[in-house]
């Protein structure tokens, strides 16, 4: 089943949670709604499941109606904090999508007890049928959430941050099994997170959200490597930033005036140039477009060096990735001046006040 | 018994303060609580067990009896039901209106018992408001059962709600929200979900405002007229008997009340341990 959300918009209040927001999920996928607290992306699985009318503009699954939470069985939810029914034993907590099933549609009773011994087993807790949720632990609780949803035989799965309670171990276990269980049954679906690694690691394709508005929408890879926005840039993996004027058609970057590729602004411009630690270059020597920083601070965990620097124009802060090989070959220490030249440079307008010197990221 | 260590700054005070206190403590209880059920006894079977028992043959005792059984019946199945509604709009929706409905619910408690029932004769009485097109369509209700009724249902009325209200707001919405993803009715939601889960609050609420029901005194009193073996419930009757010198039949179906108060509080501790339970149960991690 796919899903269509066409120009959706909804506000809380004086709060807009989501401002026309258009979407398109063909059959099959997994994608991440991805964004800080606040951004829209429950809002946004809410109004998909029909647990939140939108303002304006309408969601339709394979081209349905609106769903409407009272006919609508085709979609399975996960909520965040497991929601399971804590008077009914794990068994009776997944049979229930089944049980409350007109008579007619109402599978039998031999039937429901296959069928739930079945979604059981998918999340490996066949044993733990007659148990009470409050016996289970955290991350046995949101598998009974998932079999509970999977039983109804759902055509859409839709998780709000499925792992968001869990601690750290077991949420990277289920996030690597919540990826097979995709694989083996090819449900469409879509699960909010506000972790980048999260999303990473699990969804086809990445849905930006930031404000109540899509800031980029595309594979885990395009979003990573080609950022549409600062915010982005900032908001997923690790960034470095340049702020400066365009002087002659290079980044005016306190004393230094740095290259860079692609579309020049004009001439003046306040602009801000992006770019991830391992596309910044450490030297020795002053060359061409190379700035001058302090390193504050070096971290070697097996291949890889972190090397984190405050820029002498601004006091900035860098964070420059290299082999240990190369870290080794530059004999550095902390205290020590070097250069850093940006390999590539993605250039904003900033938009920030001028005063604004301090930056952490 | 053994000397504990001294863990706790409570049990650091010497042996003679700890037991003065609690000797204090457990004498207020005797005196205010223990000494008057005690009395009640003893008054009522002065006379021995045959006296008091014979109280009880009396058809105008029985009458009061039943009279209380069922205004408490009707009050409370009432105000459970209305309870339950008002405790799951205010538990599970956001509305407008939403503090009144609480004030509204509150009044009772607020109001007077006397000045309720006074409210009723102003009403319904054949001086009042309704009176006239009562009295034309051959309606009672005023020094009539159904009176009673209603004084013991208003005065009651906030006990379930009120209960169950915070059991409400504090088992939050998810479950209910998982229900009908699941393709659950309203219906369905309500009985299979949401019930199950405030269960124990909703046991304690209407014992509770059982116990109030078969105790009310003020309002039923301006409401019923005092006619005897008519409108006199248990506690009107037992100020009847008094007023005529029957102590030992006024005690004896004073022990009966308070019999019944006895059970109520036992079944009472019963269901607030289930529900404090079923609440830990659900903020546990």
């Amino acid at each position: 089943m796919s899903i269509h959300i066409d120009s959706i918009s909804k506000r809380f209040g004086s709060f807009t949670a989501l401002q026309s927001v258009t979407l398109a999920i063909p059959e099959g996928q997994l994608v991440a709604l991805l964004g800080p607290s606040g951004s829209g992306k429950t809002t946004l699985l809410r109004i998909i499941a029909g647990l939140e009318a939108p303002d304006s503009g309408g969601v339709r699954i394979h081209g349905d109606a609106k769903p409407s939470i009272h006919t609508n069985r085709k979609v399975g939810f996960v909520f965040q904090h497991y929601a399971l029914f804590s008077h009914l034993t794990v068994f009776e907590n997944v049979a229930f999508g089944l049980r409350v099933r007109p008579r007619w549609e109402r599978p039998s009773k031999a039937e429901i007890r296959e069928r739930v011994q079945k979604v059981l087993a998918m999340v490996h807790l066949d044993w733990a049928g007659h148990r009470m949720p409050d016996e289970l632990s955290g991350g046995q609780r949101q598998r009974v959430a998932l079999a509970r949803a999977l039983a109804i035989e759902p055509e859409v799965l839709l998780l709000d941050e499925p792992f968001g309670a869990l601690d750290a171990q077991v949420r990277v276990e289920l996030r690597q099994w919540l990826r097979r269980l995709h694989e083996q049954t090819g449900l469409t679906s879509v699960f909010v997170t506000h972790d980048q690694e999260e999303a990473m690691e699990v969804a086809d394709r990445i849905v930006v959200l930031n404000q109540g508005r899509i800031e980029q929408d595309g594979t885990p890879q395009e979003v990573y490597e080609n950022p549409a926005t600062p915010f982005i840039y900032q908001f997923i993996g690790q960034v470095n930033r340049f702020r400066g004027r365009i002087r002659g058609g290079r980044l005016q970057v306190g004393e230094t005036a740095v290259t860079f590729a692609g579309p020049t602004p004009e001439e003046g411009a306040r602009v801000e140039g992006f770019l991830r630690p391992h596309d910044l270059d450490l030297a020795l020597e002053v060359g061409p477009g190379a700035v001058p920083a302090v390193i504050t601070r070096i971290q070697s965990l097996g291949p890889l060096a972190r090397v984190r620097l405050s820029a002498t124009h601004d006091r900035s802060e860098l964070e420059a990735h290299l082999s240990s090989d190369d870290l080794s070959h530059l004999g550095i220490a902390v205290g020590q001046q070097v250069y850093v030249r940006p390999r590539r440079l993605d250039l904003f307008p900033d938009t920030s006040l001028p005063t604004d010197q301090d930056w952490v990221i | 018994m053994a000397r504990q260590p001294h863990l706790n700054l409570a049990r650091r005070e010497s042996a003679v303060v700890r037991w003065t206190v609690t000797l204090i403590a457990l004498a207020y209880l005797a005196l205010f609580l223990l000494v008057p059920l005690a009395a009640v006894f003893a008054e009522a079977f002065k006379q021995g067990t045959a006296a008091y028992f014979k109280a009880f043959e009396d058809t105008e005792t029985w009458h009061a009896i039943r009279l209380s059984l069922t205004a408490t019946g009707i009050a409370v199945a009432l105000n459970t039901a209305f309870g339950l509604a008002a405790a799951w709009l205010l538990g599970k929706f956001d509305f407008r209106g939403r503090n009144l409905l609480t004030s509204l619910i509150d009044l009772p408690f607020a109001v007077s018992p006397v000045i309720s029932g006074l409210v009723f004769v102003l009403l319904f009485g054949a001086q009042g408001w309704f009176g006239p097109w009562l009295s034309d369509h051959d309606v009672r209700l005023i020094f009539a059962t159904p009176g009673i009724v209603l004084a013991t249902t208003f005065v009651t009325f906030p006990f379930v709600a009120r209960e169950l209200t915070p059991v409400m707001l504090a088992k939050g919405r998810d479950q209910e929200e998982a229900a009908r993803m699941l393709g659950a009715s309203g219906w369905q939601t309500f009985w299979r979900v949401t019930i199950p889960s405030v269960k124990w609050g909703l046991l304690y609420g209407v014992i509770l405002c059982s116990a109030r029901a078969m105790g009310e005194f003020g309002a039923v009193s301006v409401v019923s007229g005092h006619i005897r073996g008519e409108t006199n419930t248990l506690p009107l009757h037992i100020e009847a008997l008094y007023n005529e010198y029957q102590f030992v039949a006024a005690f004896a179906c004073a022990s009966a009340l308070s019999l019944l108060a006895l059970v109520t509080l036992a079944l009472k501790a019963f269901a607030e341990r289930r529900r404090d339970q079923s609440l830990n149960q659900e903020t546990a991690p």
